[in-house]
């Protein structure tokens, strides 16, 4: 209770699998639209700490990710031109 | 010789290929399928959808589908026409099932009449109602 920091506590939510709560909801490298979900402004794979996918189904999610890039239905790398 | 295994592959086309090169395209990968002992070959047109990435400096493609069954060596001879033929400039094949079973395919077969059923059963009311 030492440690206990109220503005951290209040950004824990309770994460749950979307694929385990949807039996329905199927992982698929040619649906790039639900694959879309999950990741990052810049193509990155999100990680199951922010997804909060569960094991199972973040592994299955890696491999469609990586299945859609490879036949340009997501894009490796989105990169915004910005003045460095 | 192998056993039969179920394969999805893609293929993307040049865009800006006239109607006639896209279906000669599709009958010639068809035919490769069917003549290479592919069993319940079928072959979809997705069109031309954007590419997320820039593929041989094309910023668009002509998907296609094909969903088979066949030996590892027919997805080799597949893979060896796409590669060859310019027409193409990008293909995937995934493996769905490590060994075919027709009955999948009747279970598929079932689960889409179930869908379209209620569909086709909400239908003729409504038509009376008009």
């Amino acid at each position: 209770m030492a440690n206990y920091n109220p503005r951290k506590r209040t950004f824990v939510r309770k994460k749950i699998c979307r694929f385990c709560a949807d039996r329905s909801l199927k992982i698929d490298y040619k649906d790039s639209r639900t694959l879309r979900f999950f990741i990052t402004e810049r193509g990155k794979i999100l990680p199951k700490r922010i997804s909060g996918n569960c094991a199972v189904h973040q592994r299955r999610l890696t491999l469609a990710i990586k299945r859609a890039r490879n036949i340009a239905l997501l894009p490796y790398t989105i990169t915004t031109t910005t003045t460095k | 010789m192998g056993v039969p295994r179920r394969y999805e592959t893609i293929f993307i086309a040049k865009p800006n290929l006239p109607p006639d090169d896209l279906k000669n395209l599709a009958d010639k990968m068809r035919d490769i399928m069917v003549q290479g002992g592919g069993q319940s070959v079928k072959l979809d047109e997705w069109g031309v959808k954007r590419l997320a990435y820039a593929v041989k400096k094309h910023n668009q493609g002509f998907y296609f589908f094909a969903d088979y069954a066949g030996t590892p060596a027919l997805v080799k001879e597949l893979e060896r026409n796409l590669k060859i033929d310019d027409r193409v400039i990008k293909y995937l094949t995934v493996k769905i099932e490590d060994a075919f079973h027709p009955e999948s395919l009747q279970v598929e077969a079932e689960e889409e009449k179930v869908k379209e059923e209620p569909a086709s059963a909400d239908n003729p009311p409504a038509e009376v109602a008009e």
